[in-house]
């Protein structure tokens, strides 16, 4: 071979290599580029583990919340609710003659199935009763039996005693029954599952 | 010190060379050696110290121009694109010049003459090839027209322009030189003569018309390129049997002065006569070393042999690190993937985790409104068991309640009225038994003291009696 032949050709391998090295290098650019990016990802991934942590932790932290609410209200939910309308007559009911005598008690009924929606969506009854009494026991234990109850959500507005003579004292209470109106729809029996 | 040259002559692809000795007194020829055959060649090239060569390459250009006085590292550059304008690549050209002479250009401006010979490098290179075991001992590469012209102005005294014809057997060449033996045109012909064809007239006297005709066309190329006057002299060189048959055909007229050899010889065992007939050979190591084309092309080689490599070298090992750099990159890639896929596995569980635990809050969220309601109904209630019973029990004799009145305070606490009267025999112990009852109350976990207004009633009675006006704040944990 021709030393000008074989002199091209020596030096061919420079092409060559510069080809190679072309190659390698748009090879490690583009590893770069794509090593940046999966940084980045990572990077991303990283505040979106924090976040969804924090998140984690207030969420648990609303649901124990929650849970303690329902443990709290679970006696009271347990009992069981009528519809409104049921409810005001079993109230109705529950001033039963036994219990009203005993401090000569007079009840009216001021407004009946007014709707309300706040906190919860309710039908309120307001009632007025009125008695007398000698003895203190005999009105707190009327009072006790009417107030410090946990079937019937009531809500005092006034209550009113006054001294007549020397040995009777009268007096009026007045307090709004309040009915929740969809506690059916609440699905209450899932919490169970929770 | 003698020193054993070996010149030699490549005409019509063959190699042809002498042994000269250099001594003391002078150059001393051996006799002519046949070196057609790679043996022969390597043999006479490993005896000898140096070696000449003279050749006629096809791509030779001689030329003879005016450039721009630069500085002489500029030069070449200006030859070279001189050169390119001809057809030639950069890297394909040698390039050998002679600055001759002087002038200034039609606005004064110095220029400089210059004479250059190009060759195509690939030509030189080839021909080295068949030296290469013996590359350090060769001393000189030279165009055949150069070195003629070299030693026809060693030789002769010569005051004009001359043109020189060496007839090879199947080849010539004509060339015309200056008499400071600057060749300016050179070109071969394909005519030559053989001693056979001197035996039989009309094939001599066809040929040497035939030569005469185109050294006329060379000179009038030469003397429209050059405007410039024909040729003063002609040599004509060959072998001596043909060159005294050959006499007779070339005619010296007034123009033209045809010699047939040289007046000297250079070589001191040589007649005129041999040296001339052996000028294409011995040339090559007595001309001068202008024009000569190795010593370029062994820088080249040797820088480019030097550079290549460290140059490979570094080339490779460039790709190696970018090789390495790579693997390493991809390695990390592939850690940065699983990595990745953790990392999202972790997110998904965690986003799982965290969705499942809002949808439960989300289910539960209405409780809030229902604990709302429980602790403004069943847990916002008086101790209503108890508190009649605390009141009376805290309640001196001399002391009579009239009214009480309870009903809702902001924040759902719920606030008490009392009015009443107390009953004392002087109002200091009115005031004692009022402040004892106020005392009582305020030590009373069901109460707490928000108002005291007293007004003393029936000064001039013999019974000393205070109203009183009595606000409570029923206390929380009573609820």
């Amino acid at each position: 071979m021709r030393p000008s032949m074989m002199t091209h050709m020596k030096y061919l391998v420079f092409p060559l290599i510069a080809l190679i090295m072309i190659h390698l290098g748009l090879v490690h650019y583009k590893n770069k580029e794509r090593f940046k990016l999966l940084s980045e990802r990572n990077r991303q991934f990283d505040n979106q583990i924090q976040r969804l942590e924090s998140r984690k932790i207030m969420a648990l932290k609303k649901f124990k919340f929650y849970i303690s609410i329902y443990n709290d209200l679970k006696p009271w939910l347990d009992t069981g609710f009528e519809d409104p309308e049921k409810g005001l007559v079993k109230f109705l009911d529950y001033l039963s003659p036994s219990l009203l005598q005993k401090v000569n008690a007079t009840v009216s009924i001021q407004n009946t199935n007014v709707s309300q929606r706040q906190p919860i969506p309710l039908q309120k009854s307001s009632f007025m009763i009125g008695f007398d009494f000698l003895y203190t026991q005999e009105i707190e234990h009327f009072l006790k039996m009417l107030f410090l109850q946990e079937q019937y959500p009531i809500k005092i507005k006034a209550a009113k005693i006054q001294r007549q003579s020397k040995k009777r004292t009268k007096g009026e209470v007045t307090f709004e029954l309040l009915i929740p109106v969809n506690l059916k729809q609440l699905g209450f029996e899932d919490f169970n599952n929770l | 010190m003698a020193k054993t040259m070996l010149a030699i002559a490549k005409q019509e692809g063959l190699f042809s060379g002498v042994q000269i000795e250099k001594q003391g007194l002078g150059f001393f020829a051996g006799i002519n050696i046949d070196l057609s055959s790679n043996e022969a060649l390597h043999l006479a090239c490993s005896e000898a110290e140096e070696i000449y060569i003279n050749t006629v390459f096809p791509s030779e250009i001689y030329s003879v121009k005016t450039f721009p006085k630069v500085k002489k590292k500029y030069l070449p550059k200006l030859l070279l694109q001189n050169v390119i304008e001809q057809s030639y690549s950069k890297d394909e050209v040698g390039i050998e010049y002679k600055t001759i002479g002087n002038k200034k250009d039609e606005t004064g401006v110095e220029q400089q003459i210059v004479a250059y010979v190009a060759i195509d490098q690939r030509e030189i290179d080839d021909l080295l090839f068949d030296f290469k075991k013996y590359h350090r001992k060769i001393k000189a590469v030279k165009p055949l027209p150069v070195s003629l012209a070299n030693i026809v102005i060693k030789t002769d005294q010569i005051e004009a322009d001359f043109i020189m014809v060496l007839i090879g057997e199947s080849e010539s060449i004509i060339a015309i030189a200056s008499p400071q033996g600057i060749v300016k045109v050179s070109r071969s012909i394909p005519v030559g003569l053989q001693e056979s064809d001197m035996s039989v007239e009309n094939d001599a006297d066809y040929i040497s018309s035939r030569i005469i005709k185109e050294m006329n066309r060379t000179i009038t190329f030469f003397k429209h390129e050059f405007r410039e006057t024909e040729p003063k002299a002609a040599y004509i060189f060959s072998k001596q049997n043909t060159i005294q048959s050959l006499s007779g055909f070339f005619i010296s007229h007034e123009t033209m002065d045809y010699r047939f050899g040289l007046n000297t010889s250079l070589i001191q065992n040589y007649s005129a006569a041999e040296f001339a007939e052996n000028i294409q050979i011995v040339s090559s190591a007595l001309s001068s070393s202008e024009f000569n084309f190795l010593k370029k092309k062994s820088n080249k080689v040797e820088i480019g042999q030097f550079l290549f490599y460290p140059a490979l070298i570094i080339c490779i090992l460039a790709v190696i690190g970018l090789f390495v750099s790579n693997f390493q990159l991809a390695s990390n890639i592939s850690q940065q993937h699983i990595v990745l896929t953790e990392k999202y596995n972790i997110a998904r569980e965690l986003k799982g985790q965290v969705e499942d635990v809002e949808i439960k809050i989300g289910k539960l969220s209405p409780l809030k409104d229902w604990n709302i309601f429980y602790n403004q109904t069943f847990k916002n209630q008086i101790a209503w068991d108890k508190i009649f019973s605390e009141l009376a029990h805290k309640l001196p004799p001399n002391i009579i309640f009239k009214s009480l009145g309870i009903g809702p305070y902001p924040n759902d606490i719920f606030k008490a009225e009392i009015d009443g009267d107390v009953i004392a025999v002087n109002w200091q112990e009115g005031l004692e038994l009022l402040r004892e009852f106020g005392a009582k109350i305020e030590s009373s976990e069901e109460f707490k003291t928000i108002d005291i207004k007293y007004t003393p009633e029936g000064i001039d009675n013999r019974q000393k009696n205070f109203n009183f006006s009595l606000s409570l704040e029923i206390r929380k944990h009573a609820i």
